[in-house]
């Protein structure tokens, strides 16, 4: 049985973690420390929510057309001068 | 042929603003490959319009290079004006952008879709200017990154945030964004570019000329700082 992470560990390891990248035997030993560290516990859910916030605060509308200006200007490119 | 002098966005007319959330599905359209066969069906609906519209790009047709850029600068526009944070120098990278592409398309082999080649032409314009700035204002992450003692337990614990994180009000947006915005350049662009704009770790690497690995690490302490600068006003101990 693989020693458990230590909070450091777990916290340094939290992306790999998350993203499925670490192996099954260290995955495992993970799990075991959040299911005891309330802290780590904690962490990761708002790490976890971090991520979505960061998705969130980019949610603006875009533009529904492009400046005619710079379409002018980029088409003007292809024109000899 | 020789290209004419940039246009210079003297007053720019419409704010440059980013783009809305949309699923992973909408945001990368292009990801596809791209079949490059002629259509065969009825003359009036093209079986492949973007076989179609290359082929009029390649025969020079310029209602089709007008067709390009109408439909890819709105997307452009936004990638580029998160990286630089500015409407005048996105724009600038935007024309950048198709000027390179422009260049190039007599070598585009539709491995990608043409959306997705340009936006990636748009990134490196953006990163391009980016890197040209001066940065002599780098900071050190350290300060919000988590503490430990001797023994590997966290000095400081974690306390909870709130299961409804309020996601929808504008001043939690507002507070994440100059939250990303206190971070050091080299932090903000792998943010921007693996969480925003949901490049795939390689692709942000080969963008940025570094290794996966750092790209990892880099948008792990980018995410750990986040967070804590977040965690004071998140738990509601911060005005």
């Amino acid at each position: 049985m693989t020693d458990l992470p230590t909070c450091r560990e777990v916290l340094e390891f939290l992306g790999d973690y998350d993203a499925g990248e670490l192996d099954p035997m260290r995955t495992s030993a993970f799990e075991r420390h959040l299911e005891l560290c309330a802290s780590c516990r904690n962490y990761l859910h708002s790490y976890r929510l971090t991520i979505e916030l960061e998705k969130d605060a980019f949610a603006e509308p875009e533009l529904a057309d492009p400046p005619e200006e710079l379409v002018a200007a980029i088409l003007a490119i292809r024109r000899p001068a | 042929m020789p290209y004419p002098r940039r246009y210079l966005f003297l007053r720019p007319l419409f704010p440059v603003s980013p783009g809305p959330r949309r699923s992973r599905a909408w945001r990368r359209p292009h990801r596809t490959h791209a079949p490059v066969q002629p259509a065969t069906s009825a003359p009036s609906v093209p079986a492949d319009p973007e076989a179609e519209l290359l082929a009029r790009l390649r025969a020079g047709d310029e209602a089709a290079y007008a067709q390009l850029v109408r439909e890819q600068t709105p997307a452009l526009l936004r990638v580029t004006s998160r990286l630089l944070r500015s409407d005048d120098e996105a724009r600038d990278a935007v024309q950048d952008a198709f000027v390179a592409a422009f260049r190039a398309l007599p070598r585009f082999r539709a491995e990608s879709r043409l959306g997705t080649w340009i936006y990636r032409i748009a990134i490196n314009a953006a990163l391009a200017r980016l890197r040209a700035r001066a940065s002599a204002d780098e900071v050190s992450l350290d300060e919000w990154l988590p503490r430990f003692v001797e023994d590997g337990h966290a000095a400081e614990p974690s306390e909870p945030w709130p299961a409804d994180a309020g996601t929808e009000r504008r001043e939690v947006r507002e507070r994440v964004r100059a939250a990303i915005d206190r971070l050091p350049e080299t932090y903000r662009t792998v943010v921007l570019l693996r969480d925003i704009e949901e490049l795939t770790t390689d692709e942000a690497a080969q963008a940025l000329g570094i290794s996966t690995g750092a790209v990892k690490v880099r948008l792990h302490r980018a995410r750990q700082a986040l967070r804590a600068l977040l965690d004071p006003w998140m738990r509601g101990e911060a005005a």
